[in-house]
């Protein structure tokens, strides 16, 4: 399994959701984000292949956040797969 | 059709009025709830007026251990307008996966299956505040009744939002171009 980049995982979200990639650390609520962008954040980071366990998803207040939650599930994956 | 990666939708049987029932009547849910009328939380009558002008509906259950999650229901149908409303019920605290996609499924059922051209939703502005971010996409407000539902002692707004049949096809070819690009960015990696 491939991880994706930092920045272009952010870049990436961040463009699908309209949003400014320099906005990764700013909390969803901030941004507006509501539980449907949420749920298409959730769907696209599924595209990559991994699954975000929906008890981290539900702590994630941030792209940030959402990378980091990204990349010890892919880990998690890959270790025990 | 009506399987999700986490969840599917089912038929609703009468074991399942119980959960629903319970949670119905959790605080933040019942006063949103459509089914608010006086009485329908009498759980003596609460399975006959779970059907009170339902079209169809569906238990939400999880996909592997087919545990309830929710309720999804498709009401007041006009078919020769083609429109009608739908709700989605989930623990709000615990289905945040579930109960989007139980949502997006149950909407997918219904633009393919019937010739439905608008679904709407309703809720207070409260409700309202949480979708923020979709009005536009894939919802549009229809229509508020100012000051009209007490809730919390105070006076709030009754919002009636549309999803539009167009748009939700634009959505699903925004996904599919979405998929591709998650492919290439793997490929790219």
């Amino acid at each position: 399994m491939k991880i994706v980049s930092r920045e272009r995982f952010i870049a990436w979200l961040a463009n699908e959701l309209g949003l400014d990639a320099s906005d990764a650390s700013k909390p969803f609520l901030q941004l507006g984000l509501d539980s449907l962008q949420m749920f298409e954040i959730d769907l696209m980071v599924e595209e990559l292949g991994v699954t975000i366990p929906e008890e981290i998803l539900a702590t994630c207040e941030s792209l940030d956040d959402v990378y980091r939650a990204y990349t010890e599930s892919a880990t998690a994956a890959m270790l025990d797969p | 059709m009506l399987e999700g990666r986490h969840v599917e939708l089912r038929a609703l049987v009468p074991t399942d009025y119980g959960w629903i029932y319970a949670l119905s009547v959790q605080p933040v849910i019942s006063e949103r709830w459509r089914n608010q009328l006086p009485g329908t939380l009498n759980p003596d009558s609460f399975g006959a007026n779970l059907w009170n002008g339902v079209f169809c509906q569906f238990a939400i259950v999880g996909r592997t251990d087919r545990a309830p999650i929710g309720l999804a229901a498709c009401y007041n149908a006009d078919l020769r307008s083609g429109t009608a409303y739908i709700a989605v019920l989930t623990d709000i605290l615990t289905a945040r996966r579930a109960g989007p996609e139980g949502a997006f499924l149950f909407v997918e059922h219904l633009f393919a299956t019937y010739p439905f051209r608008k679904l709407y939703g309703e809720g207070s502005d409260f409700s309202a505040e949480a979708f923020n971010y979709s009005i536009g996409r894939p919802l549009a407000e229809e229509g508020r009744l100012k000051h009209h539902i007490l809730i919390n002692g105070e006076y709030r707004d009754w919002v009636t939002w549309a999803i539009y049949r167009e748009e939700w096809e634009r959505l699903r070819q925004e996904r599919a171009l979405r998929r591709s690009a998650a492919r290439k960015l793997l490929e790219e990696q």
